[in-house]
């Protein structure tokens, strides 16, 4: 069976032997390693990508459902080669990574979160990020990172 | 290695070998622990007709007592402004269908969810992570199987698979029931199965057949499921009854972190105000037994009390009737009651 979706702009197809999850499909065949696997269970939100805009768990999600659908993961932010988008260079000034591993799932469900309301309080991010855990920074710096990237998305826009 | 079928009518689901998937948190990683048998999945995410959610038409009015009288011949040739309908009522529908696809996120941006059932959509826009609300179906959490972390366990062959045990009764039972309803003391995993069952909701099933919320979870009492559908059958969605704009609801739940986790206990009720006393009222609890329960006891105290704190005490104070919890979950009947008690204070305090 063949899948085809647009991954980051660019419409991908991969051929699936049956129900390959598309968080290995994207780290396999796809070549996208940005995005991790963590509990593989959707509990800790490591491997968070975009379907449609919303935030999804690739762990539990089998490849052949996002037929025809548009997913963006971590490798799809930058705006260029050499650049950041407003959500990465927030998370490197307010120091929102320590080992780094929750950082893609973080990035993408705190890009969800700003896609969705680009000015939102400290209680709304602290709910939006709840599927994301993070063993390293104690969230303090998260949560700071995320009130950064709403500052520089508004001051791009 | 198994193959995903991706039905797009309900015919064709029913039709499909395999397994349902609905928002796949829950069997996706039953499948990948080898904790139940699970080869083929049938995916229902492209079935149309399970992600409707709509009023229902109202019932229609028996006339066979007093029939109209036949409008006369002036009266069909009056040039009178033709009648404009009426604008459309919600509290005079036949009530609210909600698709078993709708996702939890859907069900918390509902508009008319949000205005008419708002003790349904807070609950259900509020539960679990971003990721699993995007995902996470309403009728995938009211079959989603318990988090006992015995049958979670592949090598423990519980009586929920077929054993002949339940670890749980002499070892770590401190999640478990404290209502000794069956075999098995794992509690029931759906907090909206808990504010479903509140809100005398009926479930759907393919071929038309409407259960009640009590039907369908039944008395606890199977330890290989956790309601009464049959094998193979296929929920299409979920009916509430008409809204009743005067209603308040409180939800109280206990938890061991301040979000997205399992419910140690937790409490559901909406009740109606006439003056200062407590008129229609529905209690129900979760995470205390192998079902969630309605606590008519309760009910029954308030019914016609004045809103006092101390009648609302006294209720809450019955929530535990029967129950008979293991050493090492006692906590949770005083937790039933504060749960209880915090609800319904809620719920008179205006509704959250």
């Amino acid at each position: 069976m063949e899948v085809r979706f647009t991954l980051n702009g660019r419409e991908v197809s991969c051929s699936l032997v049956g129900s390959e999850l598309l968080l290995d499909v994207l780290r396999g065949p796809l070549g996208h390693r940005g995005t991790k696997e963590g509990c593989g269970k959707g509990e800790c939100g490591a491997c968070t990508v975009q379907v449609d805009g919303h935030p999804f768990n690739a762990c539990l999600l089998p490849a052949a459902e996002v037929e025809g659908r548009a997913v963006t993961t971590i490798e799809g932010l930058a705006p260029a080669p050499g650049e950041l988008s407003p959500e990465q260079q927030a998370f490197v000034e307010a120091g929102g990574i320590q080992c780094g591993f929750c950082t893609p799932g973080m990035i993408m469900a705190s890009k969800a979160l700003l896609d969705a309301d680009p000015d939102p309080a400290d209680a709304d991010i602290r709910h939006a990020l709840v599927g994301n855990l993070c063993r390293c920074t104690g969230y303090a710096q998260i949560i700071e990172s995320v009130r950064r990237a709403a500052a520089l998305r508004g001051e791009g826009s | 290695m198994s193959v995903v079928r991706f039905p797009v009518t309900v015919e064709e689901a029913a039709a499909s070998p395999g397994e349902y998937r609905a928002g796949g948190t829950d069997v996706m990683d039953r499948r990948a622990q080898g904790i139940t048998p699970i080869e083929d999945l049938v995916d229902l995410t492209r079935v149309p007709a399970l992600r409707a959610m709509d009023w229902l038409p109202a019932p229609p009015i028996d006339t066979s007592e007093s029939p109209e009288e036949p409008p006369t011949e002036e009266e069909l040739t009056s040039e009178a402004e033709a009648p404009t309908a009426p604008a459309f009522d919600p509290v005079a529908s036949g009530g609210f269908t909600i698709g078993a696809m709708v996702t939890m996120a859907q069900m918390g941006r509902s508009e008319d969810l949000r205005t008419w059932y708002p003790g349904l959509a807070g609950v259900a826009g509020a539960g679990a992570t971003p990721q699993i609300r995007a995902v996470g179906t309403l009728a995938g959490n009211l079959l989603q199987r318990p988090r006992c972390w015995y049958f979670r366990h592949p090598e423990f062959k519980c009586f929920k698979k077929g054993g002949h045990l339940c670890y749980s009764r002499s070892d770590d039972h401190s999640l478990h029931s404290i209502f000794d309803l069956g075999p098995s003391r794992a509690v029931h995993p759906s907090t909206l199965a808990m504010v479903l069952l509140a809100y005398d909701a009926d479930v759907e099933v393919r071929g038309g057949e409407h259960r009640s919320m009590e039907a369908f979870l039944g008395d606890g009492a199977d330890p290989l499921r956790e309601n009464t559908l049959e094998d193979g059958a296929l929920v299409t969605a979920i009916v509430l009854p008409p809204p009743r704009p005067a209603e308040r609801w409180g939800y109280k739940r206990a938890i061991a972190r301040r979000r997205a986790e399992w419910p140690l206990v937790e409490a559901h009720v909406r009740l109606e105000l006439e003056g200062a006393s407590i008129g229609r009222v529905a209690v129900a609890a979760g995470a205390v037994a192998p079902v969630p329960m309605r606590l008519r006891n309760v009910e029954a105290s308030l019914r016609g009390k004045k809103a006092t704190q101390a009648n609302l005490e006294a209720a809450a104070n019955l929530a535990a009737t029967g129950a008979s919890p293991l050493p090492g979950n006692a906590y949770k009947v005083a937790m039933l009651k504060g749960c209880v008690l915090e609800a319904l204070e809620r719920a008179v305090g205006g509704g959250s």
